[in-house]
């Protein structure tokens, strides 16, 4: 086989594909080793042939290890659902910002500062009917006032609402020692317009006595 | 490595023993042989016997016997020695019963017959000619490469003719000879550029 003839059958690419008959392969073998230029072409085929095939392999392996890791790529490849995730989370922090700074510092604000306080004494269920006490507008605080008839281990409170929107708060309080009298000091300028049940529990290890209750009527502030 | 025009010259040098024609020769005809091999799926510790077998006769008909009649037909000489170096191969083989007719194939054996010829940098030329052909061609490249298929059933399969296939493939080639051979020579151009300054400044 001559060179004309080679370059005719493209015997190079035949070759590389397995396409020559056995005798003509043979042929092509025997004209390949003289001949430069067949060598070169059949050299630079097997060179491209090995790295194609090693690519298509590395991309077969990549994409198999795309599927392995798919949540990983809902989060790369696809970044709008993780940006409407994100954009979600960060309107409701400022919505919080904003409610915090619209709704509630005022009345943590308004707690802090000096203010009016509308004193006024509680009885005991047993000295009668249930004081009911209208607190002025004016007043930031609502003092009351309970008649210690003996002194406990311990004090505590229950304010809540009557109507409305519900609203329940209660703690322990401290009383002086020695003292015959108990001051519970309520902030009402936070306090929205209604009525409100106060109720003082004076308890000892086993005993545990309501020594005050009264009705708080908060009205609208001007 | 150059390609070479055997003649008589050359012949003789390596007759003589002379080492840069004989580190041509061991490294030309190593590639051609490879070739050879990797045509007829021999890979591994065979091809490397038979390689080493073909050399050694070449090497000891040249000095020791009756040397080559047509210089110029010198690798079609190492070729018929390579051929002999086969055939004993196959006939030791049968006479041991270990393969009846063919000789051995290394099914499983693609990396190792290609690894010598595997780079990153031709990797990465390859994968950019692949790249800017057509999905179609891509495709075609990818079932006689990789996925093996036989032509046949890819030209079906895809409503091409063979000669297309062919076509293709010296198109892709000639791409990536002509990238690789282009950023091989800016390589070396620029290596032979530092190396001149680097000259240039231990001179002065």
């Amino acid at each position: 086989m001559d060179h004309q003839t080679a370059v005719r059958l493209q015997a190079s690419e035949k070759y590389l594909l397995g396409e020559l008959p056995p005798a003509e392969r043979d042929e092509f073998e025997e004209h390949l080793a003289d001949c430069s230029r067949c060598m070169e072409d059949v050299s630079t085929f097997d060179i491209f042939a090995a790295n194609a095939r090693s690519v298509f392999e590395d991309r077969a392996a990549g994409l198999k290890l795309r599927q392995a890791s798919s949540w990983v790529d809902w989060l790369r490849l696809k970044p709008l659902p993780a940006l409407a995730f994100s954009g979600a989370l960060n309107m409701a922090m400022a919505a919080l910002v904003v409610y915090g700074a619209v709704a509630v510092l005022p009345r943590l604000h308004s707690l802090e500062l000096p203010g009016a306080s509308y004193s006024f004494n509680v009885r005991g269920l047993s000295r009668g009917a249930i004081p009911s006490v209208t607190v002025p507008p004016s007043s930031s605080y609502a003092n009351a006032r309970v008649d210690l008839l003996r002194q406990y281990q311990k004090y505590s409170y229950v304010l809540e609402r009557l109507s409305g929107a519900h609203f329940r708060r209660s703690g322990v309080l401290a009383a002086a020692a020695g003292s015959d009298t108990l001051d519970i000091i309520v902030p009402v300028a936070g306090l929205e317009p209604g009525e409100y049940r106060l109720i003082v529990t004076g308890s000892d290890k086993d005993v545990s006595d309501e020594i005050g209750r009264c009705i708080l009527t908060i009205l609208p502030r001007k | 490595m150059e390609f070479q025009t055997f003649d008589a010259a050359y012949v003789r040098r390596l007759t003589d023993g002379d080492p840069a024609t004989e580190a041509h020769f061991s490294a030309y005809f190593e590639k051609y042989l490879s070739m050879k091999l990797r045509s007829r799926h021999i890979a591994g510790a065979i091809a490397d016997d038979v390689r080493q077998e073909t050399l050694f006769r070449v090497l000891k008909t040249l000095r020791a016997g009756p040397g080559v009649s047509q210089p110029e037909r010198f690798g079609a000489f190492v070729n018929s020695v390579c051929n002999n170096v086969l055939l004993e191969l196959l006939h030791r083989k049968k006479r041991d019963g270990e393969a009846p007719e063919e000789p051995p194939e290394a099914a499983d054996h693609r990396i190792d017959i290609d690894g010598s010829l595997i780079s990153e940098e031709r990797k990465r030329v390859v994968a950019r000619v692949l790249d800017e052909l057509s999905a179609k061609d891509r495709e075609i490249l990818r079932l006689v490469f990789f996925e093996d298929l036989d032509r046949k059933s890819i030209c079906e399969r895809l409503k091409v003719d063979p000669d297309y296939l062919r076509v293709l493939l010296h198109r892709a080639k000639a791409r990536f000879q002509t990238a690789y051979t282009k950023r091989h020579g800016m390589v070396t151009h620029a290596l032979l550029f530092l190396c001149n300054v680097a000259i240039m400044r231990i001179t002065t």
